[in-house]
Protein backbone atom coordinates (compact mmCIF):
# COMPACT_ATOMS: atom_id res chain seq x y z
CA UNK A 1 0.00 0.00 0.00
CA UNK A 2 1.26 3.53 -1.12
CA UNK A 3 0.15 5.97 1.23
CA UNK A 4 0.84 9.00 -0.96
CA UNK A 5 1.02 7.29 -4.50
CA UNK A 6 0.61 10.70 -6.40
CA UNK A 7 3.95 12.05 -5.59
CA UNK A 8 7.51 11.24 -4.86
CA UNK A 9 8.90 11.06 -1.49
CA UNK A 10 10.50 14.29 -0.77
CA UNK A 11 12.27 13.68 2.55
CA UNK A 12 14.62 11.15 3.61
CA UNK A 13 14.03 8.85 6.61
CA UNK A 14 15.69 6.05 5.93
CA UNK A 15 18.15 6.84 8.96
CA UNK A 16 14.70 5.95 10.54
CA UNK A 17 13.59 3.87 8.58
CA UNK A 18 10.46 5.90 8.24
CA UNK A 19 8.63 5.48 4.80
CA UNK A 20 5.78 7.84 3.88
CA UNK A 21 3.47 5.03 4.39
CA UNK A 22 4.33 4.22 7.86
CA UNK A 23 4.08 7.86 9.00
CA UNK A 24 0.82 8.03 7.02
CA UNK A 25 -0.59 5.02 9.19
CA UNK A 26 1.28 6.30 12.35
CA UNK A 27 -1.03 9.73 12.60
CA UNK A 28 -3.30 9.47 15.43
CA UNK A 29 -6.34 10.41 13.50
CA UNK A 30 -8.52 8.80 10.84
CA UNK A 31 -7.38 9.53 7.59
CA UNK A 32 -8.94 9.58 3.82
CA UNK A 33 -7.28 9.91 0.27
CA UNK A 34 -10.48 10.14 -2.49
CA UNK A 35 -11.04 11.29 -5.86
CA UNK A 36 -13.26 13.07 -7.53
CA UNK A 37 -15.95 10.28 -7.79
CA UNK A 38 -15.85 10.27 -3.95
CA UNK A 39 -13.96 7.36 -3.63
CA UNK A 40 -11.15 6.29 -0.80
CA UNK A 41 -7.93 5.13 -2.85
CA UNK A 42 -6.44 5.26 0.45
CA UNK A 43 -7.27 5.09 4.29
CA UNK A 44 -4.73 4.96 7.30
CA UNK A 45 -4.44 2.05 9.34
CA UNK A 46 -6.50 3.37 12.56
CA UNK A 47 -9.32 3.96 10.04
CA UNK A 48 -9.17 0.71 8.34
CA UNK A 49 -9.42 -0.75 12.13
CA UNK A 50 -12.11 1.30 13.04
CA UNK A 51 -14.61 1.30 10.17
CA UNK A 52 -13.42 -2.01 7.81
CA UNK A 53 -11.78 -2.06 4.81
CA UNK A 54 -13.57 0.39 2.23
CA UNK A 55 -11.23 0.94 0.08
CA UNK A 56 -12.85 1.66 -3.59
CA UNK A 57 -16.18 2.43 -2.09
CA UNK A 58 -17.74 5.78 -2.20
CA UNK A 59 -17.44 7.22 1.42
CA UNK A 60 -20.91 8.25 1.51
CA UNK A 61 -21.62 4.25 1.12
CA UNK A 62 -19.00 2.99 3.18
CA UNK A 63 -19.04 5.49 5.87
CA UNK A 64 -22.34 7.29 6.27
CA UNK A 65 -24.95 4.60 4.98
CA UNK A 66 -26.20 6.87 2.23
CA UNK A 67 -27.44 6.12 -1.48
CA UNK A 68 -26.13 9.65 -2.58
CA UNK A 69 -23.23 12.44 -1.67
CA UNK A 70 -24.18 14.72 1.39
CA UNK A 71 -25.57 17.93 0.43
CA UNK A 72 -22.41 19.92 1.90
CA UNK A 73 -19.43 17.80 0.57
CA UNK A 74 -16.46 19.35 1.68
CA UNK A 75 -14.57 17.31 -0.40
CA UNK A 76 -15.99 17.67 -3.16
CA UNK A 77 -15.55 21.81 -2.46
CA UNK A 78 -11.81 21.40 -2.35
CA UNK A 79 -11.65 19.91 -5.49
CA UNK A 80 -13.30 22.93 -6.60
CA UNK A 81 -11.47 25.65 -5.16
CA UNK A 82 -7.95 23.63 -4.08
CA UNK A 83 -8.72 25.26 -0.98
CA UNK A 84 -9.40 23.60 2.77
CA UNK A 85 -12.54 23.02 4.17
CA UNK A 86 -13.99 21.47 7.53
CA UNK A 87 -17.61 20.32 8.50
CA UNK A 88 -18.92 18.44 11.47
CA UNK A 89 -20.14 14.96 10.58
CA UNK A 90 -21.41 11.99 12.10
CA UNK A 91 -19.95 8.33 10.33
CA UNK A 92 -21.03 4.81 11.41
CA UNK A 93 -18.18 2.80 12.63
CA UNK A 94 -17.61 -0.84 11.90
CA UNK A 95 -19.75 -2.14 14.78
CA UNK A 96 -22.51 0.56 13.50
CA UNK A 97 -22.22 2.67 15.79
CA UNK A 98 -22.38 6.18 15.31
CA UNK A 99 -19.30 8.60 15.71
CA UNK A 100 -19.43 12.27 15.74
CA UNK A 101 -16.10 13.79 13.80
CA UNK A 102 -14.38 16.92 13.01
CA UNK A 103 -13.28 16.66 9.68
CA UNK A 104 -10.60 19.06 7.48
CA UNK A 105 -9.95 18.17 3.71
CA UNK A 106 -6.69 19.28 2.07
CA UNK A 107 -5.88 19.03 -1.90
CA UNK A 108 -3.48 16.50 -3.12
CA UNK A 109 -1.58 17.76 -6.48
CA UNK A 110 0.65 15.57 -8.52
CA UNK A 111 3.58 17.45 -10.52
CA UNK A 112 2.03 19.55 -12.48
CA UNK A 113 -0.14 20.96 -9.49
CA UNK A 114 -3.22 19.87 -10.09
CA UNK A 115 -5.44 18.37 -7.89
CA UNK A 116 -5.19 14.27 -7.98
CA UNK A 117 -6.98 13.86 -4.87
CA UNK A 118 -8.24 15.21 -1.44
CA UNK A 119 -6.99 14.13 1.66
CA UNK A 120 -9.37 14.32 4.75
CA UNK A 121 -7.98 13.64 8.09
CA UNK A 122 -11.09 13.09 11.18
CA UNK A 123 -10.73 14.06 14.40
CA UNK A 124 -12.93 11.99 17.02
CA UNK A 125 -15.61 14.54 19.00
CA UNK A 126 -17.83 11.42 19.86
CA UNK A 127 -17.06 11.82 23.92
CA UNK A 128 -17.51 15.56 23.60
CA UNK A 129 -20.71 15.34 21.62
CA UNK A 130 -21.81 13.21 24.42
CA UNK A 131 -20.82 15.21 27.13
CA UNK A 132 -22.72 18.07 24.91
CA UNK A 133 -25.97 16.37 24.53
CA UNK A 134 -26.12 15.35 28.12
CA UNK A 135 -25.77 18.64 29.79
CA UNK A 136 -28.62 19.89 27.24
CA UNK A 137 -30.47 17.15 28.11
CA UNK A 138 -30.01 18.28 32.11
CA UNK A 139 -30.43 21.75 31.06
CA UNK A 140 -34.02 20.56 29.72
CA UNK A 141 -34.72 17.99 32.52
CA UNK A 142 -34.16 21.35 35.17
CA UNK A 143 -36.69 23.23 32.91
CA UNK A 144 -39.09 20.68 32.95
CA UNK A 145 -38.72 19.65 36.43
CA UNK A 146 -39.37 23.81 37.27
CA UNK A 147 -42.06 24.07 35.46
CA UNK A 148 -43.69 20.97 36.95
CA UNK A 149 -42.76 22.59 40.34
CA UNK A 150 -44.93 25.66 39.21
CA UNK A 151 -47.97 24.03 38.14
CA UNK A 152 -47.91 22.70 42.09
CA UNK A 153 -47.04 25.84 43.44
CA UNK A 154 -50.50 27.52 41.59
CA UNK A 155 -52.25 24.64 42.57
CA UNK A 156 -51.13 25.33 46.57
CA UNK A 157 -51.57 28.93 46.15
CA UNK A 158 -54.84 28.15 45.00
CA UNK A 159 -55.69 25.92 47.86
CA UNK A 160 -55.00 28.36 49.99
CA UNK A 161 -57.13 31.17 48.47
CA UNK A 162 -59.99 28.95 48.49
CA UNK A 163 -59.49 27.75 52.26
CA UNK A 164 -59.15 31.34 53.31
CA UNK A 165 -62.19 32.38 51.20
CA UNK A 166 -63.93 29.81 52.95
CA UNK A 167 -62.77 31.05 56.64
CA UNK A 168 -63.62 34.47 55.63
CA UNK A 169 -67.35 33.36 54.82
CA UNK A 170 -67.55 30.11 56.70
CA UNK A 171 -68.13 28.25 54.14
CA UNK A 172 -67.15 24.91 54.84
CA UNK A 173 -67.15 23.37 51.14
CA UNK A 174 -64.63 25.86 50.32
CA UNK A 175 -62.56 24.94 52.96
CA UNK A 176 -62.96 21.28 52.01
CA UNK A 177 -62.26 21.84 47.72
CA UNK A 178 -59.19 24.09 48.98
CA UNK A 179 -57.78 21.76 51.74
CA UNK A 180 -58.10 19.06 48.84
CA UNK A 181 -55.98 20.88 46.28
CA UNK A 182 -53.10 21.33 49.22
CA UNK A 183 -52.85 17.93 50.47
CA UNK A 184 -53.10 16.77 46.97
CA UNK A 185 -49.96 19.31 46.11
CA UNK A 186 -48.22 18.43 48.96
CA UNK A 187 -48.40 14.81 47.40
CA UNK A 188 -47.32 15.70 44.46
CA UNK A 189 -44.18 18.00 45.36
CA UNK A 190 -43.61 15.09 47.96
CA UNK A 191 -43.63 12.69 45.38
CA UNK A 192 -41.38 14.45 42.60
CA UNK A 193 -38.83 15.33 45.30
CA UNK A 194 -39.36 11.63 46.26
CA UNK A 195 -38.17 10.98 42.30
CA UNK A 196 -35.59 13.41 42.28
CA UNK A 197 -33.75 11.89 45.07
CA UNK A 198 -34.04 8.92 43.72
CA UNK A 199 -32.63 9.88 40.19
CA UNK A 200 -29.93 11.76 42.00
CA UNK A 201 -28.36 8.74 44.33
CA UNK A 202 -26.22 6.18 43.58
CA UNK A 203 -27.36 2.65 44.90
CA UNK A 204 -27.82 -0.92 45.71
CA UNK A 205 -31.04 -1.93 45.55
CA UNK A 206 -32.14 -4.87 48.51
CA UNK A 207 -31.88 -8.61 46.48
CA UNK A 208 -35.28 -10.06 47.80
CA UNK A 209 -37.71 -12.10 45.22
CA UNK A 210 -39.93 -10.38 43.49
CA UNK A 211 -42.92 -12.28 41.51
CA UNK A 212 -43.51 -10.09 38.14
CA UNK A 213 -46.96 -11.55 37.92
CA UNK A 214 -48.16 -10.67 40.76
CA UNK A 215 -46.10 -6.45 41.00
CA UNK A 216 -48.10 -6.35 37.72
CA UNK A 217 -51.36 -7.58 38.52
CA UNK A 218 -51.23 -5.56 41.25
CA UNK A 219 -49.67 -2.22 39.06
CA UNK A 220 -52.77 -3.10 36.76
CA UNK A 221 -55.58 -2.94 39.52
CA UNK A 222 -54.26 -0.08 40.88
CA UNK A 223 -54.84 1.47 38.02
CA UNK A 224 -57.50 0.08 36.19
CA UNK A 225 -59.98 2.88 37.12
CA UNK A 226 -57.92 5.60 35.71
CA UNK A 227 -57.87 4.05 32.69
CA UNK A 228 -61.75 3.20 32.50
CA UNK A 229 -62.08 7.35 33.67
CA UNK A 230 -60.44 7.98 30.18
CA UNK A 231 -62.25 5.10 27.89
CA UNK A 232 -59.27 2.83 27.90
CA UNK A 233 -58.72 -1.03 28.02
CA UNK A 234 -56.09 -1.53 30.46
CA UNK A 235 -55.46 -5.48 29.83
CA UNK A 236 -52.88 -7.97 31.91
CA UNK A 237 -51.23 -10.74 30.14
CA UNK A 238 -49.35 -12.77 32.47
CA UNK A 239 -49.17 -16.48 32.86
CA UNK A 240 -46.37 -18.51 34.13
CA UNK A 241 -44.51 -17.33 37.34
CA UNK A 242 -41.14 -15.61 36.35
CA UNK A 243 -39.14 -14.00 39.43
CA UNK A 244 -36.67 -11.95 39.75
CA UNK A 245 -33.88 -10.69 42.37
CA UNK A 246 -34.54 -6.91 44.11
CA UNK A 247 -36.39 -4.54 45.46
CA UNK A 248 -40.07 -5.09 45.21
CA UNK A 249 -41.49 -1.36 46.17
CA UNK A 250 -38.89 0.41 43.39
CA UNK A 251 -40.31 -3.26 40.95
CA UNK A 252 -43.64 -1.88 41.59
CA UNK A 253 -42.70 1.98 41.03
CA UNK A 254 -40.77 1.43 37.42
CA UNK A 255 -44.27 -0.85 36.28
CA UNK A 256 -46.31 1.98 37.76
CA UNK A 257 -44.94 4.41 36.02
CA UNK A 258 -45.02 2.95 32.35
CA UNK A 259 -48.60 1.89 32.73
CA UNK A 260 -49.24 5.16 34.16
CA UNK A 261 -47.29 6.46 30.78
CA UNK A 262 -49.17 4.45 28.71
CA UNK A 263 -52.33 5.88 29.98
CA UNK A 264 -51.27 9.49 29.14
CA UNK A 265 -49.74 8.58 25.56
CA UNK A 266 -53.46 7.21 25.00
CA UNK A 267 -55.07 10.30 26.54
CA UNK A 268 -52.69 13.16 24.63
CA UNK A 269 -53.83 11.23 21.25
CA UNK A 270 -57.70 12.26 20.36
CA UNK A 271 -57.97 10.04 16.93
CA UNK A 272 -58.83 6.73 18.69
CA UNK A 273 -60.49 8.08 21.75
CA UNK A 274 -62.77 5.01 23.31
CA UNK A 275 -60.44 2.30 21.01
CA UNK A 276 -57.10 2.88 22.88
CA UNK A 277 -55.87 -0.22 24.84
CA UNK A 278 -52.90 -1.14 27.03
CA UNK A 279 -51.40 -4.07 27.68
CA UNK A 280 -49.36 -5.24 30.29
CA UNK A 281 -47.18 -8.32 29.77
CA UNK A 282 -44.83 -10.89 31.72
CA UNK A 283 -42.81 -13.51 30.39
CA UNK A 284 -38.91 -15.01 30.27
CA UNK A 285 -36.41 -15.98 27.86
CA UNK A 286 -33.22 -18.11 28.59
CA UNK A 287 -31.97 -15.10 30.68
CA UNK A 288 -34.39 -12.22 31.63
CA UNK A 289 -37.33 -11.93 32.77
CA UNK A 290 -39.37 -9.38 30.34
CA UNK A 291 -42.29 -6.70 30.95
CA UNK A 292 -43.70 -5.38 28.60
CA UNK A 293 -46.30 -2.51 28.64
CA UNK A 294 -47.71 -1.67 24.87
CA UNK A 295 -50.34 1.12 24.08
CA UNK A 296 -51.73 2.58 21.00
CA UNK A 297 -51.80 6.32 22.47
CA UNK A 298 -49.75 9.16 20.43
CA UNK A 299 -46.53 7.65 19.92
CA UNK A 300 -43.56 9.77 19.54
CA UNK A 301 -41.10 10.80 17.14
CA UNK A 302 -37.17 9.24 16.85
CA UNK A 303 -36.11 12.64 18.59
CA UNK A 304 -38.47 12.48 21.26
CA UNK A 305 -37.73 8.72 21.69
CA UNK A 306 -33.96 9.53 21.65
CA UNK A 307 -34.47 11.87 24.74
CA UNK A 308 -36.63 9.24 27.01
CA UNK A 309 -33.90 8.08 29.08
CA UNK A 310 -31.75 11.39 29.42
CA UNK A 311 -33.31 14.30 29.57
CA UNK A 312 -36.55 13.73 30.62
CA UNK A 313 -38.70 14.12 27.65
CA UNK A 314 -42.06 13.45 27.57
CA UNK A 315 -45.42 12.88 25.49
CA UNK A 316 -47.67 14.55 28.81
CA UNK A 317 -47.93 17.96 27.42
CA UNK A 318 -47.74 19.66 30.86
CA UNK A 319 -48.69 16.72 33.12
CA UNK A 320 -45.28 15.89 33.82
CA UNK A 321 -41.51 16.46 34.09
CA UNK A 322 -40.61 12.99 32.52
CA UNK A 323 -38.68 12.35 35.41
CA UNK A 324 -40.49 8.75 35.60
CA UNK A 325 -39.28 7.33 32.71
CA UNK A 326 -35.43 8.50 33.87
CA UNK A 327 -36.27 6.81 37.87
CA UNK A 328 -37.45 4.11 35.64
CA UNK A 329 -34.72 3.12 33.58
CA UNK A 330 -32.65 3.88 36.57
CA UNK A 331 -34.20 1.11 38.52
CA UNK A 332 -34.07 -1.47 35.72
CA UNK A 333 -30.11 -0.62 35.67
CA UNK A 334 -29.75 -0.69 39.27
CA UNK A 335 -31.35 -4.43 39.03
CA UNK A 336 -28.71 -5.26 36.53
CA UNK A 337 -31.72 -4.56 33.72
CA UNK A 338 -32.09 -2.25 30.39
CA UNK A 339 -35.62 -0.62 29.02
CA UNK A 340 -35.82 -0.03 25.38
CA UNK A 341 -38.84 1.68 23.65
CA UNK A 342 -40.30 0.86 20.21
CA UNK A 343 -42.49 3.58 19.35
CA UNK A 344 -44.35 5.48 15.92
CA UNK A 345 -45.95 8.82 15.89
CA UNK A 346 -49.58 8.11 15.88
CA UNK A 347 -49.36 4.58 16.69
CA UNK A 348 -48.34 3.83 19.65
CA UNK A 349 -45.23 2.80 22.22
CA UNK A 350 -43.81 -0.43 23.20
CA UNK A 351 -41.66 -0.17 26.38
CA UNK A 352 -39.84 -3.36 27.02
CA UNK A 353 -37.86 -3.64 30.38
CA UNK A 354 -35.53 -6.75 30.20
CA UNK A 355 -34.72 -7.82 33.70
CA UNK A 356 -32.35 -10.99 35.21
CA UNK A 357 -34.83 -13.95 36.57
CA UNK A 358 -34.20 -15.77 38.96
CA UNK A 359 -32.98 -19.54 38.13
CA UNK A 360 -36.50 -21.05 37.89
CA UNK A 361 -34.60 -23.98 40.07
CA UNK A 362 -34.57 -21.66 42.76
CA UNK A 363 -37.48 -20.29 43.13
CA UNK A 364 -39.39 -20.71 46.08
CA UNK A 365 -42.79 -22.46 45.28
CA UNK B 1 -71.53 48.79 40.29
CA UNK B 2 -68.88 47.38 38.55
CA UNK B 3 -69.37 43.98 40.32
CA UNK B 4 -72.94 44.40 38.96
CA UNK B 5 -71.71 45.00 35.35
CA UNK B 6 -70.03 42.19 35.37
CA UNK B 7 -72.71 39.72 37.46
CA UNK B 8 -74.00 37.68 34.32
CA UNK B 9 -70.54 37.96 32.21
CA UNK B 10 -69.62 33.97 31.54
CA UNK B 11 -65.59 33.17 31.78
CA UNK B 12 -64.21 30.28 29.61
CA UNK B 13 -61.56 28.63 31.69
CA UNK B 14 -59.09 27.14 29.71
CA UNK B 15 -56.07 24.83 31.76
CA UNK B 16 -54.99 21.03 31.93
CA UNK B 17 -53.81 21.57 35.04
CA UNK B 18 -57.52 21.19 37.06
CA UNK B 19 -56.21 23.04 40.33
CA UNK B 20 -55.22 26.04 38.19
CA UNK B 21 -58.72 26.03 36.74
CA UNK B 22 -60.15 25.40 40.20
CA UNK B 23 -58.29 28.30 41.36
CA UNK B 24 -59.20 30.69 38.67
CA UNK B 25 -62.61 30.18 38.20
CA UNK B 26 -63.18 30.47 41.83
CA UNK B 27 -61.05 33.85 41.70
CA UNK B 28 -63.47 35.32 39.02
CA UNK B 29 -66.21 34.21 40.73
CA UNK B 30 -65.43 36.35 43.65
CA UNK B 31 -65.08 38.88 41.08
CA UNK B 32 -68.65 38.33 40.24
CA UNK B 33 -68.12 36.09 36.88
CA UNK B 34 -69.50 33.20 36.03
CA UNK B 35 -67.31 30.19 34.93
CA UNK B 36 -67.05 27.01 32.79
CA UNK B 37 -63.88 24.95 32.38
CA UNK B 38 -62.09 23.31 29.66
CA UNK B 39 -58.89 20.90 30.11
CA UNK B 40 -57.73 21.05 26.41
CA UNK B 41 -57.38 23.21 23.55
CA UNK B 42 -59.86 20.94 21.40
CA UNK B 43 -62.44 20.66 24.64
CA UNK B 44 -61.81 24.45 24.57
CA UNK B 45 -63.44 25.15 21.20
CA UNK B 46 -66.28 23.04 21.51
CA UNK B 47 -67.24 24.87 24.55
CA UNK B 48 -67.11 28.00 22.69
CA UNK B 49 -69.08 27.13 20.12
CA UNK B 50 -71.56 25.71 23.27
CA UNK B 51 -71.63 28.54 25.52
CA UNK B 52 -70.28 31.73 23.98
CA UNK B 53 -68.37 32.89 26.78
CA UNK B 54 -67.62 36.73 26.72
CA UNK B 55 -64.02 36.15 27.90
CA UNK B 56 -61.76 33.11 27.36
CA UNK B 57 -58.56 32.59 30.24
CA UNK B 58 -56.36 30.31 27.98
CA UNK B 59 -53.02 27.89 29.34
CA UNK B 60 -50.92 27.96 26.60
CA UNK B 61 -49.08 24.40 27.34
CA UNK B 62 -51.62 21.72 26.89
CA UNK B 63 -52.27 18.28 25.46
CA UNK B 64 -54.18 17.75 22.15
CA UNK B 65 -54.35 21.26 21.18
CA UNK B 66 -52.22 23.81 22.57
CA UNK B 67 -53.69 27.20 23.55
CA UNK B 68 -51.95 28.99 21.04
CA UNK B 69 -53.16 26.75 18.28
CA UNK B 70 -56.95 27.32 20.07
CA UNK B 71 -56.03 31.09 19.91
CA UNK B 72 -55.48 31.00 16.76
CA UNK B 73 -58.29 28.73 15.39
CA UNK B 74 -60.43 31.54 17.28
CA UNK B 75 -59.44 34.30 15.73
CA UNK B 76 -59.97 33.06 12.23
CA UNK B 77 -63.36 32.17 12.64
CA UNK B 78 -65.00 35.60 12.09
CA UNK B 79 -68.04 34.75 14.35
CA UNK B 80 -65.64 33.94 17.41
CA UNK B 81 -62.36 35.85 16.79
CA UNK B 82 -64.29 39.34 18.83
CA UNK B 83 -64.32 37.25 22.16
CA UNK B 84 -61.51 38.89 24.50
CA UNK B 85 -58.76 35.58 24.65
CA UNK B 86 -56.28 36.67 28.55
CA UNK B 87 -52.46 33.98 27.95
CA UNK B 88 -52.40 32.44 31.38
CA UNK B 89 -48.37 31.66 31.49
CA UNK B 90 -45.68 31.38 33.21
CA UNK B 91 -43.86 33.81 30.68
CA UNK B 92 -41.80 35.67 33.86
CA UNK B 93 -40.40 33.19 35.39
CA UNK B 94 -37.59 30.07 35.01
CA UNK B 95 -38.92 27.71 32.60
CA UNK B 96 -41.17 30.02 31.14
CA UNK B 97 -39.22 29.79 27.71
CA UNK B 98 -41.40 27.11 26.38
CA UNK B 99 -44.25 29.48 26.62
CA UNK B 100 -42.12 32.56 25.48
CA UNK B 101 -41.47 30.85 22.47
CA UNK B 102 -44.55 30.09 21.56
CA UNK B 103 -45.99 33.21 22.32
CA UNK B 104 -43.87 35.13 19.90
CA UNK B 105 -43.98 32.58 17.05
CA UNK B 106 -47.80 33.34 17.33
CA UNK B 107 -46.88 37.11 17.52
CA UNK B 108 -45.64 36.72 13.75
CA UNK B 109 -48.57 34.61 12.74
CA UNK B 110 -52.11 36.41 14.63
CA UNK B 111 -52.81 39.80 16.12
CA UNK B 112 -51.34 39.15 20.20
CA UNK B 113 -53.90 38.20 22.92
CA UNK B 114 -56.02 40.68 24.91
CA UNK B 115 -54.05 39.91 27.95
CA UNK B 116 -51.54 37.97 30.12
CA UNK B 117 -51.75 36.34 33.48
CA UNK B 118 -48.61 35.68 34.69
CA UNK B 119 -48.58 32.91 36.60
CA UNK B 120 -48.37 32.91 40.04
CA UNK B 121 -51.92 33.95 39.87
CA UNK B 122 -52.29 37.55 41.70
CA UNK B 123 -56.10 37.39 42.05
CA UNK B 124 -56.93 40.89 42.24
CA UNK B 125 -54.96 41.63 39.02
CA UNK B 126 -56.78 39.00 37.32
CA UNK B 127 -60.32 40.17 38.47
CA UNK B 128 -59.16 43.81 37.26
CA UNK B 129 -58.41 42.70 33.84
CA UNK B 130 -60.99 40.55 33.76
CA UNK B 131 -63.51 43.50 34.65
CA UNK B 132 -61.33 45.92 31.66
CA UNK B 133 -61.82 43.21 29.19
CA UNK B 134 -65.26 42.63 29.42
CA UNK B 135 -66.74 46.04 30.17
CA UNK B 136 -64.99 47.14 26.63
CA UNK B 137 -66.90 44.72 25.01
CA UNK B 138 -70.18 45.89 26.36
CA UNK B 139 -69.64 49.13 24.40
CA UNK B 140 -68.73 47.07 21.00
CA UNK B 141 -72.14 46.84 18.74
CA UNK B 142 -70.89 42.78 18.44
CA UNK B 143 -73.89 40.65 19.28
CA UNK B 144 -72.69 37.42 17.75
CA UNK B 145 -71.71 36.13 21.18
CA UNK B 146 -75.00 35.71 22.46
CA UNK B 147 -76.29 32.15 22.15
Amino acid sequence: MTALAYEQPTHDFSAANLSSERLFDAVPYWITIQDRDLRVVNASARLIADFGNHLGEQCYVAYKNRTEPCSECPLQRTFEDGQEHTSQEALFDARGMPRHVLAKTAPVRNHAGEIAAVMKVFVDVTEIRTLQNELAGLGQLIGEIAHDAKNILDGLQGGIYIVNLGFGKGNQEDIRVGWGMIQRNVGRLSSMLMDMLYCAKKRSPRRMPVSLPVALREAVELFTPRARQFHIDLQLKAADEVEILGEPEQIHKLISNLICNAIDACRADPEKQGAHCIVAAVSRDELDAIIEVEDNGIGVDTATRNGMFTNGTTTKGSAGSGLGLLLSQKVASEHGGAITVRSEQGKGSVFTVRLPARHPKSVIS
Amino acid sequence: MENSTTTSKKVLVVDDEKDVSVYLSRVLEEGGFRTTCAADGEEALRAVERERPDLITMDLSMPKLSGVRSYQTLRSRPDLASIPVIFVTGITGIGGARDTERFYRTRRQVPPPDGFIAKPIDPEKVIDLARKLTSARREEPVTLCKT
